[in-house]
């Protein structure tokens, strides 16, 4: 190109076109063959790490995305189905009506905390009576080999001991385990339900409670009459009905926004 | 007439361009049939354009060297996911750019400068080396040493994304459409780039220019 002078002229391109014609020299590529051989070689030896081969998976699963979407959504359906359990209201209730941490030692404390129980393998205390529930126990310390270096441990009951309810439930826990660990199944459900032992009626466990005003009121009054009649309190107990027992309750009075008493 | 095709040129991939990717096409699908030996066809093809171009954005030969290699093994490693939407080249490219413009983003602070021996037998190199001296050889020489590091030194005055379309439009010879597929943004943004970073080498290289 030449300009009005006659001159050849450069544009910034004819300058730009000049880095074309930097090359290297031939030795150069024999030396870059061998190196991208070697790397070629390395990169087919060389283990690519399992995530990135992820995406090629997942893009081959997506055709049947909507099947697999729904098994899942099945599966997890059935599960929590199977292993829903409503919550009881007074679970923590259940295990401190034993006392245990006065005579078991520290590991069997541990085992029946509150904490350690189990809501799915727990017993509403309002299903069974106070004294005839058991521990729960989980099914993992069912079937370990703790459970039964544990349970040995408990101390003997004999004597007077055997009349505590703490020594009797922890003399029926202990005919639990042992059941539960002698017929301990390694299969695939390994949780076991507790068992009751001799289940009583909540309502036939419970007193009168006039019973118990009567016989307080007839112990009083036997010690007020000492030497003055000679009334067995008994037949004086007999003769009291329950009206005239309350009658002194009676006499005070709440109803609404007032408060009656009678003279 | 001969304007008019210039620039349908640069906008658009060539005839030739088009009948070379229809045969790196078949070359891919050899080798994703299995036959891995193939793969060196395209090497051979596409190593010295791909060079060229780290080359320029670089302006480091050892870098240069390591960055095509590693991109045609990336392109290997990932052959199987090439589907034929795009051109075999511009594929190659875009992952030889991306690495390079990944690598000078990491190695921002370092600068270790190379410059290639100029092939005087070049016939454009001649022309304008002709033009722009007209001393002995020996001067010549040194003239065109002083020509490649000016050049050099205004290239990497620009920004990485300016440089990038400048040495694939100017050097290698891309159409805008083409640079627009490997750099990943507009045909207008190529045009913009390419503008504005003509403007700035001019300003650069004023002393070499004549009109």
């Amino acid at each position: 190109m030449m300009n009005q002078k006659g001159q050849p002229t450069v544009s910034i391109e004819d300058l730009l076109r000049l880095k074309r014609a930097e090359r290297p020299d031939a030795a150069f590529w024999t030396q870059f063959d061998q190196e991208l051989r070697a790397k070629q070689l390395a990169a087919l030896v060389e283990k690519r790490p399992w995530w990135t081969a992820l995406p090629r998976k997942l893009r081959s699963l997506a055709r049947h995305q909507l099947p697999l979407g729904a098994t899942a959504v099945l599966a997890i359906t059935l599960v929590s189905l199977r292993d829903y359990q409503p919550l009881v209201p007074a679970r923590r209730q259940a295990v401190p009506a034993f006392d245990t941490s006065a005579q078991a030692p520290a590991p069997l404390a541990a085992m029946v905390a509150p904490d350690a129980v189990d809501t799915a393998d727990t017993v509403a205390p309002s299903d069974v009576p106070e004294r005839d529930s058991l521990v729960p126990l989980r099914a993992e310390f069912a079937n370990s080999s703790e459970v039964a270096r544990m349970v040995p441990t408990l101390p003997a009951a004999a004597g007077n001991d055997d009349e505590r309810p703490s020594a009797r439930s922890i003399a029926e826990n202990r005919a639990v385990a042992e059941v539960m660990l002698g017929t301990a199944n390694p299969g695939f459900e390994t949780r076991a339900m507790p068992v009751r032992l001799n289940p009583r009626e909540p309502l036939a466990q419970m007193s009168n409670p006039s019973e118990a005003h009567r016989s307080r009121f007839a112990t009083a009054f036997a010690a007020a009459a000492i030497g003055t009649s000679p009334v067995p309190t008994a037949r004086v107990a007999r003769r009291l009905s329950d009206e005239q027992l309350y009658d002194t309750i009676h006499r005070f009075g709440a109803s609404g926004n007032s408060v009656s008493f009678k003279f | 007439m001969d304007a008019a095709k210039a620039l349908g040129k640069t906008l658009v991939a060539s005839p030739e361009r088009r009948q070379e990717a229809d045969a790196d096409f078949e070359i891919v699908r050899r080798v994703q049939a299995g036959d891995v030996a193939a793969f060196d066809s395209l090497i051979r093809r596409y190593r010295e354009r791909l060079f060229a171009v780290i080359y320029n954005l670089t302006a480091n030969r050892e870098d240069a060297a390591d960055l095509t290699q590693d991109a045609f093994i990336k392109a290997f490693q990932s052959i199987h996911r090439f589907s034929g939407q795009s051109t075999f080249f511009t594929w190659l490219y875009r992952i030889g750019v991306n690495s390079t413009i990944s690598h000078l983003r990491k190695n921002r602070l370092r600068s270790f400068f190379s410059l290639e021996t100029l092939d005087a037998d070049e016939p454009v190199a001649r022309d304008v080396v002709a033009a722009l001296t007209d001393t002995a050889d020996g001067e010549r020489d040194a003239f065109v040493r002083e020509l490649q590091e000016r050049l050099n030194a205004a290239m990497l005055k620009l920004s990485i994304k300016h440089r990038t379309v400048v040495t694939l439009f100017e050097i290698d010879g891309l159409s805008h459409q083409e640079i627009a597929e490997v750099t990943g943004c507009s045909v207008g943004t190529v045009r913009s780039r390419l503008h504005y970073a003509k403007q700035l080498l001019q300003a650069e290289l004023q002393p070499y220019l004549r009109r």
